[in-house]
């Protein structure tokens, strides 16, 4: 198995690539940078910024690779991860985007694709070297195995303390109908369901904390805990929908890449159909 | 902790700067460098939530229903009284939206005040550049007095001081160095800049890391989105007078829309009526006049340097019980000032003239012969030791060393052009620096800072004859001793010596320097007015206990108890909100962030509370605070962002004003709710007395909108613009339940005034009929002459009412001879407007087809006069009766 990092020559498509070789120091993997050659991209802004990864990576002793593929890039990257044995492909993206431009992080997520995908939002420059505070804000209870141990491993590669942000929505009505019994027996159930992820987190030797908030708006919560609280990485578990669902449902995480003040990861699990 | 060619690598930067297509490229990927601010206004969306409030909806009902009646009987003239109504909802609408508009323009035109100009290293070169276009990756170049535009990790520097306040409420410089030191959170690392502070002393280049809402301050900048306000009481009072009017209206309109049908008068006829008394009982014309009057007084208030961001928390400040102020800036003056100098010969001098550009005297306290060249040698010792300056216009540097410079200059004192050999530069762990010059052949040293680092380095002092003399153990507790009487009265004490030689050892003292951060002169005299007015002041600081104490005693700030910002941490909400509802409490040692627990634990307490920010970390206070006030001068844009009205100038005496102001506009918005309601007694009585009585239709529908909407507009417009009353800060605040449609409101404007009014109004159309030949029974006249001249009797009934009306309710509790006949300018144009509109409406025949009216004989008009005279002279005597009984505050002699 290995993790690959896609690399365009670009500062944030590097800083992804930093995480995805911490996350394959971490499991003991291969890290292989690739790159789809295109004309926007410049070959030696990408030969740079490998050979920095590479440096890197030696000082960490994991293994490189380079991969340059050719063609239409969402065919070859798929035509690439289903001929090679792939646990994550890191990739990352733009902080400020225009309606009309689909890029290729949007196109994979869209797609099936066979490996687990981890979309970088690069906004601070010097988080990726110095990680002390993780965070993973889930919805209750939802916790996934797989989000679990992808967050997991970060905390335990960068060993930062870490922190699951449960948020339980409310209605404004139900809001107020809360008092402190409800607010507790509902807390309660949530610390219970996620219990075995505090004991697992323990014998990891992984320090976790599990806090909540009731609010009205997600998005709104998270964003007003990241700026209260120290964090240098954000862990979110993202949902595959394609562009029309997008369009008609909307995608609250795309507000919440848009307006984080830490560099965040969203975590997408492999489609295994 | 990668070292600095790492870092440098690491985020594909050199030392030389990015490239302009990777900044380019950086642009694309992160972004501008510009904070979002919250939500921005849809003013589509709020022009048309003006069609949406309840008035609005009631009429825009009675609209609908009166072209359904046109339609299915036509000729009526009831699709007339539809647009009529539908007029009035698109002039109410576009009117209040209209101030709302030219509120929030002013604010963004103030917000255009912050500097935008950044200097980067870019290909090896030092540009200008707008800080918006500032990305990761770049060298920002930092001088002393810059503003920081983004995050960045220090590659250079030299003796680089920041003031964090804005994000901290630290304001303290704090140093800057190469390595992180002990840093728990970022904030703390000391090789790092943030946006949004300032530098304070030195020069240095950062690596920009962080940009826009990825920066300290723009995270701090997002809670402000996230922090819930109440509604402001006028919003309150705004639904409440809405809610109770559309009840009366909406009851009175089906009780007579029943009867219609019980007394069998049709279906039609019966909504009609409905329909009239919903729009006779409706203010029209109450929510245009409010947003006007709530404008203007915005106005008056940004004249006296507080510029209202919000219509709304005009009102507010009138009902302010708590002000929770800052003290650096707003109590006091934010420059420090030398007060008094110790010398080493043990005289004391006194120093006059406050901040850095007044003139002063010293005033020994004795002196001999060279007690004037010892003082003039301390103060250019103090002088040779600074890096700050003053121009013409600006100041640069550290706010200590500027008051020394200002010392000197009082004395005439300027700095000798020498040759600076040295300088050991100031440091938090040093605690001193001293610069060391050459003059000749000798190396000469000045020091100065904290005594106890300073006085251990010097072996003499300065005595009474000018000459070194040996520093004993017994004289060093002397200086100990003085400098404990300076801090005592909170003042920073500064130890001044000189040497030979470049190394800081064997020192001569010269004498002690006592700074203060004075407080403004006029702040005393605020804050015994707000006692007065039963406005609690409380004083929130980043200061010392002593500091904090001092300024509290100075200024007449009176407290119970004395609160650091370590044992706030220690109390519960319950405790606080315990400790807050019976004492005046004095915080010192406070973060910013603790302001949102103190404003919230005061409101729990049912107060309304004022509270003053300038840092990035006050805005979720300010946020949540009833009335956030923002500093027009030191504030950031955030904080005024964030707040509901900016000081221009600062000063707290500016709050007490605007609360005057706050009060002045609550008691007149309440004079003329009173003025409007007393008007919708004749316009109701005669619909009513139509439908009970055998009596001709006295007043038509459109009669009263031209009551509404026309004749009662400017006059209320101008009971929005009184002068303050004699007794405004006597007054408690006002109450967070205290309703300006209150039983007094409602008695005096439908049960007394209104009555009078509905009298005139009806005898007036009844007498004029009877003494034109009609007999009761008649409720179809013969001659539609007579029936428009008689129901234009009524409507001048109604309206020379109102002209006497609006005199008498200039004051609520004094009489209207006392306030002077030209006091209020803009109530004589409007009364002089509404004898214009009553002359067209009776004679020009365009009006009068409109408006239903006709020309009355002038040998009528006598009818009219007994009832404003009544009106006027009852109200005085009512007026009278209520101060003779107490019930107003009534000012003293001394006041």
């Amino acid at each position: 198995m290995k993790v690959v990092a896609a690399v365009n020559g670009l500062i944030t498509s590097e800083i992804a690539a930093f995480y995805a070789l911490r996350f394959a120091a971490q499991l003991g993997f291969p890290l292989t940078l690739l790159h789809v050659e295109n004309r926007l991209d410049s070959l030696n802004d990408v030969e740079r910024s490998m050979v920095i990864i590479e440096e890197a990576a030696s000082e960490n002793n994991v293994i490189t690779e380079r991969v340059f593929l050719t063609g239409y890039p969402i065919r070859a990257i798929r035509r690439f991860l289903s001929e090679n044995r792939v646990d994550t492909l890191f990739c990352s993206t733009s902080r400020h985007r225009t309606f009309f431009q689909n890029s290729l992080r949007q196109q994979l997520t869209y797609l099936p694709i066979p490996v687990d995908l981890a979309v970088v939002q690069v906004v601070r420059l010097d988080a990726a070297h110095a990680v002390r505070n993780v965070v993973l804000p889930i919805e209750e209870d939802r916790l996934s195995v797989k989000k679990f141990s992808f967050f997991a491993s970060f905390a335990k590669t960068y060993g930062a303390a870490t922190e699951v942000y449960s948020v339980t929505l409310v209605d404004s009505e139900k809001l107020a109908k809360l008092d402190i019994h409800l607010t507790r027996s509902l807390l309660t159930k949530i610390n219970d369901h996620l219990s075995h992820y505090v004991k697992l987190a323990h014998c990891m030797g992984i320090p976790l904390r599990i806090k909540h908030a009731v609010a009205r708006n997600k998005i709104d919560q998270v964003l007003h805990h990241l700026a209260h609280h120290d964090f240098q990485l954000m862990i979110i578990g993202g949902r595959r929908q394609s562009g029309l669902s997008t369009l008609l449902r909307g995608n609250p995480i795309e507000r919440l890449l848009h307006e984080t003040p830490i560099n965040t990861i969203t975590f997408y699990g492999r489609d295994n159909g | 902790m990668l070292d600095r060619p790492a870092l440098l690598r690491r985020l594909q930067a050199t030392e030389q700067g990015l490239s302009v297509g990777q900044v380019n490229r950086r642009l694309r990927e992160f972004g501008p460098n510009i904070l979002e601010k919250t939500a921005r206004k849809n003013y589509l969306v709020a022009y048309a939530n003006h069609y949406c409030q309840l008035f609005a909806l009631l009429l825009e009902v009675a609209a609908g229903l009166a072209f359904v009646a046109d339609h299915f009987q036509p000729g009526e003239g009831t699709d007339i009284l539809a647009w009529a109504i539908l007029a009035a909802v698109v002039i109410t609408a576009t009117f209040t939206f209209w101030q709302e508009y030219r509120t929030d323009k002013v604010m963004a035109a103030l917000l255009m005040l912050m500097p935008t100009l950044v200097t980067v290293r870019r290909q090896g070169k030092a540009l200008r550049v707008d800080s918006k276009e500032l990305v990761p990756g770049d060298i920002m170049l930092l001088e002393e007095g810059d503003k920081v535009a983004a995050d960045g990790v220090l590659i250079e520097v030299n003796s680089l001081s920041l003031n964090l306040s804005s994000l901290t409420g630290e304001s303290a410089p704090a140093p800057r160095e190469l390595t992180a030191g002990k840093a728990v959170r970022q904030i703390e690392a000391r090789n790092m800049v943030f946006a949004g502070t300032t530098v304070v002393t030195g020069s240095g280049s950062a690596l920009v890391t962080g940009t826009a809402s990825a920066t300290e301050f723009g995270k701090i900048a997002s809670l402000t989105r996230n922090v819930r306000k109440m509604l402001t009481p006028m919003q309150r009072e705004v639904i409440h007078i809405t809610r109770t009017m559309t009840i009366i209206a909406m009851i009175s309109g089906a009780i007579f829309f029943g009867l219609g049908l019980f007394f069998g008068k049709g279906l039609l006829i019966s909504s009609v009526f409905a329909l009239s008394l919903i729009v006779a009982n409706v203010p029209e014309g109450l929510l245009p006049t409010i947003a006007l009057s709530l404008s203007l007084a915005s106005q008056r208030m940004a004249r006296r340097q507080a510029l209202i961001k919000n219509l709304d928390s005009v009102e507010t400040l009138g009902s302010t019980t708590v002000i929770c102020t800052d003290k650096t800036g707003t109590l006091t003056r934010n420059e420090m000032t030398v007060k008094s100098l110790w010398l080493g010969g043990g005289e004391e001098v006194a120093v006059s003239g406050e901040g850095y550009r007044e003139a002063g005297e010293f005033t020994l306290s004795y002196e001999n012969e060279s007690t004037p060249a010892r003082l003039e040698e301390l103060l250019m010792a103090g002088l040779l030791n600074c890096r700050a300056s003053i121009d013409h216009d600006t100041l640069r540097g550290d706010p200590t060393e500027l008051a020394l410079i200002a010392a000197a200059r009082k004395r005439g004192i300027e700095a000798p052009v020498l040759q600076k050999v040295h300088e050991n530069i100031f440091t938090s762990d040093r605690k001193m620096m001293s610069t060391a010059y050459q003059k000749g052949e000798t190396v000469h040293l000045f020091a100065k800072g904290a005594l106890e680092v300073l006085l251990p380095r010097c072996t003499t002092y300065c005595g009474t004859d000018n000459t070194q003399q040996p520093l004993n153990e017994a004289l060093k507790q002397q200086v100990n001793n003085q400098a404990e009487i300076f801090e005592n009265q909170a003042y920073r004490v500064l130890a001044v010596a000189r040497g030979e030689g470049e190394q800081e050892k064997e020192l001569t003292l010269l004498g002690l320097v006592a700074i203060m951060d004075l407080p403004r002169a006029e702040v005393a005299a605020a804050v015994a007015t707000c006692r007065v007015a039963g406005i609690r002041t409380m004083m929130i600081t980043g200061d010392t206990p002593r500091t904090a104490a001092a300024i509290a005693d100075q200024i007449g700030m009176t407290y119970d108890l004395l609160l650091t910002g370590l044992e706030l941490e220690r109390i519960h909400d319950e405790e606080l909100e315990e400790i807050l509802a019976g004492k005046d409490v004095l915080f010192a040692r406070m973060a910013s962030s603790q302001k949102l627990r103190i404003a919230t634990a005061l409101q729990n307490n049912g107060e309304v509370v004022a509270m003053t920010g300038d840092g990035v970390n006050d805005a979720p206070a300010l946020k949540k605070a009833d009335i956030g006030i923002a500093m027009g001068l030191t504030g950031t844009e955030v904080a005024k962002e964030a707040a509901d009205m900016v000081l221009l100038d600062d000063n707290f005496s500016s709050i007490v004003t605007a609360i005057e102001e706050g009060r002045t506009v609550y008691f007149n918005i309440k004079k003329f709710v009173t003025y409007i309601l007393a008007s919708n007694i004749p316009e109701v009585l005669p619909y009513i007395l139509h439908f009970f009585l055998k009596i001709p239709l006295p007043l038509s529908v459109i009669q009263i909108l031209s009551i509404d909407l026309g004749s009662d507009i400017l006059p209320g417009l101008a009971l929005g613009c009184e002068r303050p009353e004699k007794n405004i800060m006597l007054r408690p605040p006002v109450g967070r339940h205290e309703k300006i449609l209150d039983w007094e409101v409602f008695k005096r404007g439908y049960l007394f005034l209104g009555f009078i009014e509905g009298m005139a109004a009806m005898v007036a159309f009844l007498t004029f009929l009877h003494l034109h030949g009609w007999h009761y029974g008649d409720q179809v006249l013969a001659d539609p002459l007579l029936h428009r001249q008689a129901m234009t009797m009524t409507l001048l009934g109604a309206v020379t009412c109102q002209v006497l009306n609006v005199w008498t309710m200039r004051s609520w509790d004094f009489s209207a001879f006392s306030l002077g006949f030209f006091s209020n300018r803009l109530l004589l144009v409007a009364v002089t407007v509404e004898g214009i509109w009553i002359w067209m409406m009776l004679t020009l025949p365009p009006i009068q087809q409109v408006f239903n009216t006709a020309k009355v004989p002038i040998g009528d008009l006598w009818i009219l006069l007994p009832f404003p005279i009544l009106l006027f002279s009852s109200h005085e005597m009512y007026k009278w009766q209520r101060r003779r009984r107490g019930i107003s505050a009534i000012p003293s002699q001394n006041d």
